[in-house]
């Protein structure tokens, strides 16, 4: 008798992985969380500025009341405020008003994953725990969906509509990655319809020497202007409108 | 991270020949380790043993690998080499196991790899695969009845 276990054992033991894959998804994953740190400062740069300008105002708005005709403040004005701490109420008001969601942070440390809890850093008041759930939202796949669709409703895309999406990605992108000088590969999978728009959704790889190593998998509007990761998980198209891959 | 390198390079090997047994194709498996990776470094999970952590990626590439082969990619994209034209085993008998093993249906593949060739008990692939351990029964016998007929019952099933 030959025994199955044996064999299938030794067939296994044979097929050995490119160990250089274990390097590729450290730098994976490194890129990853740079492209997280990006989607933060462009969502958040322009409310914390705006945080800040609102801020400024608050402070020196009893300043600017105080101007002479001659539009000037004293400098003993300025100081005196200063140290009277009188604002400190109305900028905190102010910036509680900017950030509604203070009474959600009751809710949000009751229903938070155990064991993420005890890394929240809590600040009342300030945009950062607004970052820090934000952060953790995007690394956990997805939890922020844009859209969804059954894959069951990809349609096919004839040839020569897949060489027109493709120049036009290589056109934006170029043939090689500036940064690593890899070779970009777009394949155009099918179309779907969602909410009126058609989108394209694709593969981007690289060519990496002598294999290819998946980038992402994304969604193209028709009329080639966004461009989303998506990400295929139980019978679904899965994206997140948070970073158009064509605005970068 | 050193402790997560650690771990990848631990069970890579393992993740790498489950992904090839459920994919039948070096590339797709390639993504499937890659993705599987990824997951677990982004994870904040805390693991109880290395059991614990080997089971949690089994779970996490067989998930990938279907995610992979449902989507249609084969389908749809530029076809991929199989695994059939690609390997040449020293000895026939390692051939015959191996492809007989891939010609079954995947929920099949996925049993019969961990129970022949991860050494799991019925109990642990139950555990694991988070199914009935009475299915798990099912589907290896049915998976060995197949076999033995594809390998012309020359081989004992230990």
């Amino acid at each position: 008798m030959i025994l199955f276990r044996k064999y299938y054992k030794e067939a296994n033991d044979d097929l050995q992985p490119r160990r250089e894959l274990i390097d590729e998804i450290f730098e994976k994953a490194s890129k990853r969380e740079s492209r997280k740190i990006y989607k933060l400062a462009m969502r958040y740069g322009g409310a914390v500025a705006a945080v800040l300008v609102i801020s400024a105002t608050a402070i020196f708005y009893p300043q600017i009341q105080k101007m002479n005709e001659n539009y000037l403040v004293t400098v003993s004005e300025v100081e005196k405020d200063a140290t009277l701490g009188g604002d400190e109420e109305k900028l905190s008001t102010l910036v509680e008003k900017m950030m509604p969601a203070k009474e959600n942070h009751a809710q949000d440390k009751k229903e938070p994953k155990s064991d993420s809890i005890a890394e929240e850093k809590v600040i009342n008041g300030t945009a950062e725990y607004e970052i820090e759930k934000e952060a953790r939202a995007i690394t956990e796949d997805f939890a922020i969906i844009s859209g969804r669709v059954s894959l069951e409703s990809i349609s096919d895309v004839i040839e020569t509509e897949k060489e027109v999406v493709s120049s036009f990605l290589y056109s934006v992108f170029g043939e090689i990655d500036r940064e690593t000088q890899n070779q970009h590969i777009f394949e155009i999978a099918g179309k779907f319809e969602d909410g009126g728009e058609t989108f394209y959704i694709g593969r981007w790889r690289w060519w990496v020497v002598d294999h290819s190593s998946l980038l992402t998998e994304f969604v193209l509007d028709e009329k080639l202007s966004q461009m989303y990761e998506c990400r295929i998980e139980e019978g679904e198209i899965i994206w997140t409108t948070e970073n158009n891959f064509l605005e970068k | 991270m050193e402790e997560k390198r650690h771990v990848i390079e631990k069970n890579f090997d393992m993740v790498y020949r489950l992904a090839l047994s459920q994919t039948k194709n070096r590339e797709m498996a390639e993504d499937v380790v890659q993705e599987t990776f990824l997951r677990f470094l982004k994870t904040d999970r805390s693991f109880e043993s290395d059991e614990h952590i080997k089971a949690w990626l089994i779970r996490v590439a067989i998930n990938c690998s279907h995610s992979i082969f449902s989507s249609s990619w084969h389908k749809k994209t530029v076809p991929m080499t199989e695994l059939s034209e690609e390997i040449p085993f020293e000895t026939e008998e390692k051939g015959d196991a191996y492809y007989a093993v891939l010609e079954l249906a995947p929920k099949y593949r996925a049993v019969i790899h961990l129970f022949y060739y991860e050494d799991m008990s019925i109990e642990e692939i139950s555990k694991t695969l988070k199914i009935n351990s009475s299915t798990v029964k099912s589907q290896l016998s049915r998976g060995r009845k197949l076999l033995r007929e594809r390998l012309k019952g020359g081989y004992d099933f230990v």
